[in-house]
């Protein structure tokens, strides 16, 4: 009983997946592992030559237009801004000073007085809030990066907190300012 | 160096399963154009460290935030009390000329990399040290010939 069973199992299962598997196993094998491959060598001239090529069509990351709008970077931003505006107006005034006289003007303070003394008020209030703000920002600013250097104030709450602080006192003071 | 170079055989044989994609799939954006590729060496040189120096690193920043902080008081005294002095003033000079500059500095450092800009970099660098002296000798020449930084900003302002 047993040995029939057995022997009828064998020979109904494995012949005619032998007979099914053999052709098709061969092609298969005979078209994935055939390829033809040429290498050539290059010196090391020509391998520099052909990376730079390859370099000179790399894409830019992505920066600047894909960055969210925050508090954080754009008062890191204008800090920048504000600075080099105090800065180079002084630096313009400075030389100025030194250069007008060879062209015959002059830009002492008597003169540059007598020049704004008559710009109507109307003007010269909001005039002098738009010269105060890159300087009262640019200080306000800095302190809060020397409080950042003594490590307080570096978490994002604190971050922010400092941030509306500036720029609050910033408007203030230079109202003030513009007021005087 | 081997360079592999796929033939016109296994291009036909294998369309499907190694078909080529390109590099980038949207259009290209570049700021300015790209230098002039050099590579220096092969990937066989040893690599080379920067030069460690603490006049380049916690010197220069220990000497930027003293000229800061020294800053503070030089600039809120006159500014919020309206009190003038000559000394005052030429202290006043000499930290505003020399934290401009730094600040400048940097963003020359920034905006014109020695590595891309290899002329224009240390010309930049010249041009600043240049207008910061004369900036110096300007602030000088007012406050010595004028009637000062400090009393020249508040006449100017209540004028």
């Amino acid at each position: 009983m047993f040995a029939t069973r057995s022997f009828c199992l064998s020979s109904s299962l494995f012949r005619p997946a032998a007979q099914l598997l053999r052709p098709a196993g061969r092609s298969t094998l005979r078209n994935v592992w055939r390829r033809s491959i040429a290498t050539e060598h290059l010196t090391q001239t020509e391998a520099n030559s052909r990376l730079a090529s390859q370099r000179v069509h790399r894409p830019n990351s992505p920066h600047l237009t894909i960055y969210e709008p925050q508090l954080t970077w754009y008062l890191s931003s204008l800090h920048r801004i504000t600075g080099c505006v105090v800065a180079g107006t002084l630096y313009a005034f400075a030389m100025g000073y030194l250069v007008a006289p060879l062209a015959g003007y002059s830009l002492d303070t008597a003169t540059i007085s007598g020049l704004i003394q008559q710009v109507p008020t109307w003007i010269k209030v909001p005039a002098k809030f738009v010269i105060s703000y890159p300087l009262t920002f640019h200080i306000f600013n800095g302190i809060r990066h020397l409080i950042w250097d003594t490590t307080k104030e570096l978490s994002l709450k604190g971050v922010y907190r400092t941030g509306y602080a500036v720029l609050a006192l910033s408007v203030l003071t230079s109202g003030y300012f513009a007021m005087i | 160096m081997l360079q592999t170079r796929l033939g016109l055989g296994a291009l036909r044989q294998g369309r499907l399963l190694f078909a080529v994609k390109s590099f980038s799939t949207t259009s290209v954006a570049k700021i300015f154009p790209p230098p002039p590729q050099t590579i220096k060496g092969t990937v066989n040189d040893a690599a080379v460290f920067p030069h460690h120096s603490k006049l380049h690193g916690s010197y220069h920043w220990d000497f930027e935030r003293i000229i800061a902080i020294a800053m503070v008081p030089q600039v809120m005294i006159p500014l919020f009390t309206g009190t003038s002095h000559p000394l005052m003033d030429a202290a006043l000079a000499c930290t505003l000329i020399t934290h401009a500059h730094l600040g400048f500095e940097s963003c020359v450092i920034d905006y014109f990399p020695a590595r891309r800009f290899k002329k224009l970099s240390p010309l930049m660098h010249w041009i600043l040290r240049g207008c910061t002296v004369l900036t110096l000798i300007g602030v000088y020449e007012f406050n010595t010939n004028d009637i000062g930084l400090t009393e020249g900003i508040k006449k100017l302002w209540k004028s």
